[in-house]
C-alpha cells in the first residue's frame, strides 16, 4: 500500500490558497494551540502525543505541518465516519476502500481524491483514464449494480470478521481483505484515541479549528 | 458533515434573501418573489459563503449521530434515526484522500461555524 504519511512532494502550492492559505504560516503551532483550547486540560498529554503521532509537532516546515494536519482531518472527518457506519450498521454492510490515483494535474494529482469513486462509477471521464483505471471503475460499477439488484457484491462485513473490498492503485480491480487500516491503505493511528480522548471530542476540536477557534 | 439546527439555516435563508434584495419583504412576499426568480439566477446569486448543508428538520433528519451513539445502533433500544429501521443493507466506502474536499470547503466551514458559534452562545 502506498504510504501517504510522508508524500508531501505531492502537494503543490495552490492548495493553500483554497484552504487554510491565510493561516499556513505557523499552522502547526496554531493547530496545537487550538486543540489545547478546545480539548479538556486533562487530555493535554494525549493532545501532545496525537500531534507527535501525526508528525505535526515534528514537521520540518509549514507545508509538512499542513499536510500532516490534513491527514488527521482525513481520519477523523472521513475515514472514521465510514468505518463507524461499516462497523455498526445493524444490517448487511458491504465495504470498499478505493486507492486509485487521481490522474489529473492539480494539488492532489496522484492521490485518491474525494468523489473519484463517483467519477469512475459514472464513466464520464473514461476517455481520459488508462485501461487500469477504467477496469477499477468497471469493478466498482459492477459491484454497485449487484448491490442494487439485491445480490451481495462480496461477503458482508461483520464485527467479528470485518472485511472490505480494496481496489485501485496497486490492488488494481481488488480483492476482499480483512478491514484493518494497515491492510486497506489507511492509518492505524487514530484508533488509539477512541477510548482515551474520544473521537467525538477530537472531531469537535478539529471542526473548531476549521472555524478559526 | 453533521446536520445543523434550523436556527443556523434561518441565517442562511436570511443571507439568500439579502443576496436577492428581498430582505425588506414579508415572508409571504419573499416566497412569491423567489418563485419568480429563474433557477439559474437564484443559484448564481447565492454567495459561496452560504453553504449547502443538511438540517435537523425534526422530520427526515431528527438527530446528529456521533461516534459514541453509533455504538448503540445494534442495541435493543429505540432507533436513533428512522433509517436504522427501514434501511436493511448498505454499500459504503471511502477514498484514501477524501480530505482534499476540505481544501475547498474551508472558507465555507469557517463562515458556517462563525455563525453557529454566534447563535449557540445567544
Amino acid at each position: 500500500m502506498q504510504d501517504l504519511s510522508r508524500r508531501t512532494d505531492h502537494l503543490q502550492g495552490n492548495i493553500y490558497q483554497l484552504a487554510l492559505g491565510h493561516r499556513i504560516s505557523g499552522i502547526g503551532a496554531e493547530f496545537a494551540a487550538s486543540l489545547k483550547r478546545n480539548i479538556s486540560g486533562s487530555h493535554t498529554a494525549l493532545v501532545d502525543k496525537l500531534l507527535a503521532d501525526y508528525g505535526i509537532s515534528s514537521a520540518k516546515d509549514d507545508q509538512a505541518a499542513y499536510f500532516a494536519i490534513l491527514e488527521l482531518g482525513n481520519d477523523i472527518c472521513f475515514y472514521l465516519p465510514e468505518e463507524t457506519f461499516a462497523r455498526n450498521w445493524p444490517g448487511p454492510t458491504y465495504v470498499y476502500h478505493l486507492n486509485e490515483a487521481n490522474p489529473w494535474d492539480g494539488p492532489f494529482k496522484g492521490h485518491c481524491t474525494h468523489i473519484l469513486d463517483v467519477a469512475l462509477l459514472f464513466k464520464n471521464f473514461d476517455a481520459h483514464l488508462d485501461a487500469s483505471a477504467r477496469a477499477v471503475g468497471e469493478k466498482l460499477g459492477d459491484s454497485i449494480i449487484d448491490f442494487v439488484s439485491g445480490h451481495a457484491p462480496w461477503q458482508a462485513t461483520t464485527k467479528v470478521k470485518p472485511v472490505a473490498w480494496v481496489l485501485g492503485g496497486d490492488a488494481k480491480t481488488g480483492s476482499l481483505v480483512e478491514d484493518k487500516p494497515e491492510k486497506v491503505g489507511r492509518r492505524w493511528t487514530i484508533f488509539e484515541y477512541k477510548d482515551t480522548m474520544g473521537w467525538d471530542t477530537l472531531h469537535e476540536a478539529f471542526i473548531a479549528f476549521l472555524g478559526g477557534r | 458533515m453533521r446536520p445543523l439546527p434550523s436556527s443556523v439555516h434561518e441565517m442562511f435563508y436570511e443571507g439568500v434573501c439579502a443576496a436577492h434584495g428581498l430582505s425588506d419583504l414579508s415572508g409571504k412576499e419573499r416566497l412569491a418573489a423567489i418563485e419568480k426568480i429563474p433557477s439559474l439566477h437564484l443559484f448564481l446569486n447565492v454567495p459561496p459563503s452560504i453553504p449547502s448543508l443538511p438540517m435537523l428538520d425534526g422530520d427526515l433528519v431528527t438527530t446528529a449521530p456521533t461516534f459514541a451513539s453509533a455504538e448503540e445502533w445494534s442495541g435493543s433500544g429505540e432507533a436513533e434515526f428512522p433509517g436504522l429501521e427501514w434501511c436493511k443493507e448498505i454499500f459504503i466506502g471511502d477514498c484514501q484522500m477524501d480530505v482534499c474536499i476540505l481544501s475547498k470547503l474551508c472558507k465555507t466551514c469557517l463562515d458556517v461555524l462563525t455563525i453557529y458559534r454566534a447563535t449557540s452562545t445567544n
